[in-house]
């Protein structure tokens, strides 16, 4: 034990100082999620691995791993750590004894050195279960069962917060999964590993501040998880859920996805998006997806093609009433317009000038039916129907421009020219 | 026997009405079964026996039945 350096990981179960923490590093209002963030200081890692979790965190030169999937995904995970150069995990996770969460993570600390093995610690009878223990114990990883109120500290400036189970475990072994709150300057994310709804009243009864940009979306978007009353808690700008294609279970299930989009969140999945990687300064998010080149924790150079759109090609999004109903070149204004019959999110949608020398990126909004937005080039205080994009210069060239309005994919949505 | 496999599994969990199985022996092995198909008192965890009997004097008796069935049809379509 006491060869394994304590800056690592400090607990703490002085829980009410960690809620004060908490509160105060997640001010109100969202961050504005942009394109392509070079030298973000936190990346978390949504690995696709099918039907299960397994989610990198890397913070500077720090790491976690939050579960490594069913048994045979623990291969790819190995591998994906192994594309990162990883060397190796101060901390791993098991969220909870189930095969789709612990499956792979054998062969994961066979790969490399871990400085801390932290567990749900349900004295769950499978073998994949028993085994992993037994091979922590034979490693000598410390280990440590988690309990709401404790801190991980990978780095000072990084808050990992053990949000369940609760002291009086709920007895099931899914609600009892360890959730993690991750929290980064003004940016935090909610790890709800299998959690539904006994955990998420549990957390909310203890008065933990659930507020977060970014939730992985508990028990694969089971209808038995992500209540309305638990999002509007949450209130996340990104919500990731981690779900295998054509799985037995049905999930997602419609009623969560319903239950998400009503929050005007961002959705990402893993059977569609592949790995999804979700990355912050500590001031705005930046999403990347599937096969493309992933966020660097350290400076490079931004390149037009870098940009995290899924589709790598534009092409007209589908029935999507949103459109450019004037631009004023003079005046600096774009106006856009809806002629949906219900609300529109434009959370993450961009505008774009002749050549994509400027982009916008639409911050959490939503266009009201009947209604117009205006963009404006210069600097101000957004309005439901005025967003300032905050230039100094003019950004529309007066002697002729092209405006293009994009959704979060890149598909260009409308275009119009002046 | 020939006519007869017996195995344990896990219990690992249930989703959705199904039970998912690993199979002690390699638990890289996952089945499901509909929950309704375990004993009531089954709970998540349990380590199950599994047993696969071929009933042969069934499978007779359903095979006969059958081509019975088609013979019968089959002189009435000649009729």
């Amino acid at each position: 034990m006491s060869s394994i350096p304590l800056r690592y990981l400090i607990f703490s179960l002085a829980l009410t100082a960690c809620i004060i923490a908490a509160g105060c590093s997640a001010p109100g209002g969202q961050p504005e999620i942009i394109s392509g963030l070079p030298g973000a200081d936190l990346a978390v890692h949504f690995i696709d691995v099918g039907q299960g979790d397994s989610i990198l965190i890397e913070f500077r030169d720090t790491t976690m791993l939050v579960d490594a999937g069913e048994r045979e995904m623990g291969e790819r995970v190995v591998a994906y750590l192994q594309d990162r150069q990883i060397e190796r995990l101060d901390v791993v996770v098991a969220t909870h004894a189930h095969s789709d969460h612990i499956g792979g993570l054998r062969d994961v600390i066979s790969a490399f050195p871990v400085g801390r093995f932290v567990d749900a610690g349900q004295p769950h009878p499978t073998a994949t279960y028993e085994k992993l223990l037994a091979q922590v114990e034979e490693l000598g990883i410390p280990y440590t069962v988690a309990e709401r109120g404790q801190t991980i500290a990978l780095d000072p400036d990084l808050e990992v917060m053990v949000e369940n189970p609760g002291l009086q475990p709920l007895g099931d072994i899914n609600e009892d999964s360890v959730v993690l709150k991750v929290t980064y300057g003004g940016v935090s994310y909610l790890l709800m590993s299998d959690a539904g709804k006994p955990a998420e009243e549990s957390m909310a009864k203890a008065g933990l501040d659930l507020d977060a940009d970014v939730l992985k979306v508990g028990h694969h978007a089971s209808r038995h998880a992500s209540s309305a009353e638990f999002l509007a808690a949450v209130s996340p700008a990104i919500s990731v859920i981690t779900v295998g294609e054509g799985n037995d279970y049905g999930h997602p299930h419609d009623e969560a996805l319903e239950r998400l989009e009503a929050t005007g969140s961002r959705i990402y999945r893993t059977d569609r998006d592949g790995t999804v990687v979700v990355a912050t300064n500590g001031r705005a998010l930046a999403v990347t997806t599937g096969s493309e080149p992933s966020v660097t924790l350290t400076p490079r150079a931004a390149t037009p093609t870098a940009t995290p759109v899924i589709t790598p090609t534009a092409t007209v999004a589908p029935s999507s009433g949103v459109y450019i109903a004037d631009l004023d070149l003079q005046d600096e204004e774009v106006t856009i317009a809806s002629a949906e019959a219900t609300a529109v999110n434009l959370t993450g949608w961009t505008i774009t000038d002749e050549g994509m020398r400027n982009t916008y990126t639409f911050p959490v909004f939503t266009l009201v039916p009947g209604t117009n937005v205006t963009l404006h080039s210069g600097a101000g205080n957004d309005t439901a129907t005025d967003l300032y994009w905050g230039r100094g210069v003019p950004v529309w060239n007066n002697d002729g421009d092209i405006a293009t309005l994009s959704d979060p994919d890149g598909r260009v949505a409308s275009t119009l020219e002046r | 026997m020939q006519d007869e496999t017996a195995f344990r599994a896990s219990l690992d969990r249930v989703e959705e009405g199904l039970a998912v199985l690993l199979l002690r022996e390699d638990e890289s092995v996952r089945f499901t079964l509909p929950r309704a198909l375990l004993p009531q008192g089954a709970r998540e965890g349990d380590i199950l026996e599994v047993v696969i009997r071929r009933d042969v004097a069934a499978t007779e008796e359903a095979r006969r039945r059958v081509a019975e069935r088609i013979e019968r049809m089959r002189g009435k379509g000649r009729e």
